[in-house]
């Protein structure tokens, strides 16, 4: 484990599940991926994310109720727990502090 | 919903297998979600697909896969845990691990020699790309039903009439063999030791390449000739390269017109079973020799190989050839023997040494196998060794495997750790067996007389794959196997067993145990005795009197540049007188025919005794009138020739000399009745030769053929050698006036000498090449299975300390402590030796077979090897078990 970092794709896996609320699991997440982030990504990849994620600790899971159309197996869900809503906000205002920081002259021709 | 389609079953397996279990069951609905919508989208097939895909891809993630710290163990650990335990258990039994590990390295190391040996000799030609459609003709001849001839030779006519008469012969090629020649390159002359006289298809058919000419057509014309490269070498001035020599022209002995280099080839690989320096074309011999040389059906000195068609039935082939025969041979009434056509596949050509007039590379194929079997019974030896040992010290082992199985080791895992024991100690032995094998490599190739290296190992074998990896499969299956039995009986002792002392009975000698030592034995005493007897044979071969006196002599090759002409006898005879003349030159002499040699035959032969028959078959041999006195030949009756027999012209010669032998294929009932008889020899300018003397049998050839009829008849001819014999111990002396006087007589000609007795020993050379090698690798199968038997009186008595040393309080003295133990062992040996003298018999019989001379299965050899072998086991056993029961019992009974 390389610290606590939050790779990109981990953010916005993060925030994903976060959108989801009380349904983030993998397919749904991966649906979500495509359709909000416009972001390809193989169902294995979004398990993979999220386990890297509950090994960081931002994630707790729990195993919902069986359903038929997935051949009887339990959904795991997936819910942002505080140290993840943490690491998300520290995130956003590191990512503020910079956008503030831009002095007004760097954008402007471009 | 149970309409859904399956899912492939066996991906949730592989699934169910590596994943994390905790993580599967969200897996595995998410994989399903994801069929049914893709089912939904684009069909079952696509489905499926896709749901190979997505599964397979969990595989890639680490965070998914199973865990170490789950239930189950990690094999890699595991299988480092069993090498650790295994390098400890080599380190701490030192001896026993070195008695394994000596064994299976000279085991692993001898097989490897071995193999390579049998890989050489049984990969000849494998070059030729087209090389298993193309076969040799062989013919065979008969007379009044009997066999007479069966030899590599056939008429010329039969290549080019087979490939006219059958579809399926594709192509054919026919050659002969030259004997010694010389080119002329600017007045500087070359020899030539081995030339073929081959046509136009030689080398298209054969893979031998030109580096440089034409291979379509470097033999098509009268007075070609191909050389190889190194030959080429010796023939270029300095600056020139082979290439220069296309298009050269040369003179060859005294032919009358210009030869031309059309061609450079390759060098010929060692693996051939046709050598040759040069190639002359037979449009060439056929230009010397007539025409018979193209269509005759008396004349049989040429060699036919045809290509098939890869479809051709061999069989029915076979039986046209029976016809072909019959066809063209008209039962005898054309060559004057039935003519009998077949087909010998090129790749048995080396293997196969027993066809007459064979000019080709060979080795007995039995020889080959044999040294095979040997290097087999090596291996088992050696591997019996190891599990002889290995079971053995199952005691010590017991309460280890006790200790473990309380632990909660589970017995797969203990049969895999003694696997892993037998797999590390063979895969270190075969890594120190090649290590040991490129050091020895040099002296065994000296051995053996050939260039081996373990690079024979890259070739493919007929499986395709290449030899080292079918070896490499089989060594592997076979440390398995023999890891498997000590395993399974290693792990299946319990914790209550070892407690209660009920493993005694597996310490013991098991009966499999007795059987491996019994079959060790037997098969030590097969291979001593076999050796023996080889040796024997080899040694009675060159000391038996071959009827004639062949030490001291000097052979020089005859004056071949020097025309035959009336002169030639007359200025001989002045040669002879003149060399003679020295002190410690004894006599000289000329033959056309080597001692040694293989001598012609002729088919034709009228006797008066058989006045029915014309086709009587027997040898001849062209010599000076004074061979007999020379190599002190005893007559029988009649006399010796005399000068006046010769004649210049051969076709005024008419007196013959019998050997014994002859005397009754020509149906004389004594000697003195032969004297003043005829024979009639077709085929020569004037048939009638009286018989003037009959001379005992001397053995012409080596004692491995038998003594056939022989004619002697006083020709002459320039390409005589001539025979020196000098005074014992004066060889040098003898070279040297000979060179001299040769040089007088003979300016400009090659002086070039042999001696006799050496040539003529070295028909036996095969034969010590074979017994040396099954005596080398008989004594190492000596020491493998010593060694064995050394390593389990070993542990016997070590189990047996106390009981050793109670004994000893108890008043045993060490002489009935050797009675009592030595007693079991040497009750094995006596019946391996019991099972091994009948195999032995058998054994030595089979291959005296093939000597006619021979002094029979020597009883001694018999008792002599297990005499031996006996006395090797009680020496080993006596010395174990002294050093055992001569210990202070004190210190045995307070051993643990």
């Amino acid at each position: 484990m390389k610290g606590k970092h939050l790779g990109e794709l981990e953010e916005i896996v993060l925030l994903v599940v976060a959108n989801l609320y009380d349904n983030a699991y993998g397919v749904a997440i991966r649906n979500d991926l495509m359709e909000q982030c416009n972001r390809k990504v193989s169902i294995s990849t979004v398990h993979n994310v999220l386990q890297r994620l509950q090994e960081k600790g931002y994630l707790d899971s729990r195993y919902s109720e069986s359903t038929p159309e997935r051949g009887g197996k339990r959904k795991l869900l997936f819910t942002v727990n505080r140290a993840g809503q943490a690491v998300l906000e520290e995130s956003r205002q590191m990512r503020e502090a910079l956008w503030q920081g831009i002095p007004n002259v760097a954008f402007k021709k471009s | 919903m149970n309409s859904l389609p399956q899912t492939p079953g066996w991906v949730d397996r592989l699934l169910s297998r590596f994943c994390n279990p905790q993580l599967l069951e969200s897996i595995e609905g998410d994989l399903h979600e994801l069929f049914r919508e893709d089912i939904e989208k684009a069909g079952v097939a696509y489905a499926r697909r896709m749901y190979v895909l997505h599964a397979l891809s969990f595989l890639r993630y680490r965070s998914i896969r199973r865990k170490n710290r789950s239930k189950t163990h990690n094999n890699m650990n595991l299988i480092i845990n069993y090498l650790k335990i295994s390098l400890r258990d080599i380190r701490r039994n030192t001896t026993f691990s070195a008695i394994n590990i000596f064994g299976l390295v000279t085991g692993f190391a001898s097989l490897i020699l071995i193999l390579q040996f049998v890989l050489f000799e049984t990969g000849y030609d494998r070059f030729h790309e087209n090389g298993k459609n193309i076969y040799r003709i062989i013919n065979s001849r008969y007379q009044d039903g009997t066999l007479v001839q069966k030899g590599a030779i056939t008429y010329p006519m039969i290549g080019p009439a087979l490939e006219t008469d059958y579809a399926e012969v594709t192509g054919f090629t026919r050659l002969t063999v030259g004997g010694r020649t010389f080119i002329e390159r600017d007045e500087e002359l070359f020899m030539v030791e081995d030339y073929l006289w081959a046509d136009n298809n030689f080398l298209r058919i054969f893979n031998f390449p030109l580096l440089h000419g034409n291979n379509g057509n470097a033999l098509s014309e009268p007075g070609s000739l191909v050389i190889t490269e190194s030959y080429a070498e010796s023939l270029i001035k300095p600056g020139q390269t082979s290439a220069d020599l296309l298009g050269t022209t040369v003179k060859v002995n005294n032919w009358d017109f210009p030869v031309t280099i059309t061609g450079i080839a390759a060098d010929v690989t060692d693996r051939s079973h046709l050598q040759f320096d040069v190639l002359f074309s037979y449009q060439t011999f056929i230009r010397l020799a007539g025409e018979d040389a193209d269509n005759s059906r008396e004349w049989s000195d040429f060699y036919h190989y045809i290509v098939l068609d890869e479809k051709t039935n061999i069989p029915s082939f076979q039986s046209k050839l029976d016809e072909f025969g019959v066809t063209y041979f008209k039962n005898g009434e054309v060559s004057g023997a039935v003519e009998q056509f077949s087909l010998q596949a090129m790749h048995d050509i080396h293997l196969n040494p027993d066809l007459q007039y064979e000019y080709a590379q060979v080795t007995d194929g039995n020889f080959v196998r044999l040294i095979l079997f040997i290097g087999i019974l090596i291996m088992l030896i050696a591997w019996i060794n190891y599990i002889n040992i290995t079971t053995s010290r199952a005691l010590q082992r017991a309460r280890e495997v006790g200790i473990r199985k309380v632990l909660g080791a589970y017995r797969r895992q203990l049969i895999g750790q003694f696997l892993t024991e037998s797999m590390l100690v063979n895969v270190l032995s075969l890594i120190l067996a090649i290590v040991l094998v490129i050091i020895i490599q040099p002296v065994f190739n000296r051995l053996v007389a050939l260039p081996l290296s373990l690079s024979l190992f890259m070739e493919n074998s007929m499986s395709g794959l290449p030899y080292f990896a079918l070896f490499l499969s089989i060594f592997l299956a076979a440390v398995i196997l023999i890891g498997y039995y000590p395993a399974l009986l290693l792990s299946r002792f319990s914790l209550l067993e070892v407690i209660k002392g009920k493993i005694g009975k597996y310490g013991d000698m098991l009966k499999l145990r007795k059987v491996l030592v019994v079959g060790q034995f037997a098969a030590a005493l097969v291979l001593i005795s076999g050796s023996v007897a080889i040796y024997r044979q080899v040694e009675y071969m060159r000391q038996q009197d071959l009827g004639l006196d062949i030490s001291n002599n000097l052979v020089i090759h005859g004056p071949q540049l020097r025309g035959f002409d009336s002169t030639f006898i007359r200025d001989f005879s002045e040669f002879k007188n003149s060399l003679s003349n020295y002190a410690g030159i004894e006599s000289v002499t000329a033959t056309r025919h080597m001692l040694g040699d293989r001598l012609p035959k002729t088919f034709r032969i009228h006797s008066p005794m058989d006045p029915e028959r014309s086709d009587l078959g027997c040898n001849w041999m062209a010599v000076d009138h004074d061979f007999f006195t020379h190599f002190e030949v005893p007559l029988r009756a009649g006399r010796y020739f005399d000068w006046y027999d010769h004649h210049t012209n051969g076709d005024d010669v008419n007196t013959v000399i019998l050997n014994e032998s002859a005397l009754a294929l020509f149906g004389f009932e004594n000697a003195d009745q032969a004297i003043g008889e005829v024979l009639e020899i077709e085929g020569r300018g004037q048939p009638n030769f009286t018989i003037v003397g009959v001379v005992d049998n001397f053995h012409q050839q080596s004692l491995k053929k038998s003594i056939d009829p022989l004619m002697l008849l006083p020709f002459y001819s320039n390409s005589q050698f001539f025979v020196v014999n000098y005074a014992e111990g004066t060889a040098d002396r003898a070279v040297k006036l000979a060179r001299e006087t040769y040089a007088d007589f003979y300016p400009g000609n090659y002086f070039d000498y042999y001696f006799l007795e050496e040539s003529f020993n070295e028909q036996y050379q095969e034969d010590e090449r074979i017994g040396n090698l099954s005596a080398v690798f008989t004594l190492i199968a000596i020491v493998l299975a010593v060694t064995g038997l050394y390593g389990l009186v070993l542990i016997t008595l070590l189990k047996k300390t106390k009981e050793i040393g109670v004994r000893k309080v108890l008043g045993a003295n060490v002489i009935s402590l050797l009675g009592h133990y030595g007693k079991s062992f040497l009750t094995l040996i006596g019946m391996a030796l019991l099972i091994g003298l009948p195999v032995s018999y058998w054994g030595i019989l089979q291959f005296l077979q093939d000597y006619p001379y021979s002094r029979g299965v020597e009883a001694p050899v018999l008792i002599g090897a297990s005499a031996g072998l006996f006395l090797l086991c009680v020496v080993t056993i006596l010395f174990q078990t002294k050093r055992i029961a001569s210990n202070n019992p004190v210190e045995s009974l307070r051993a643990e």
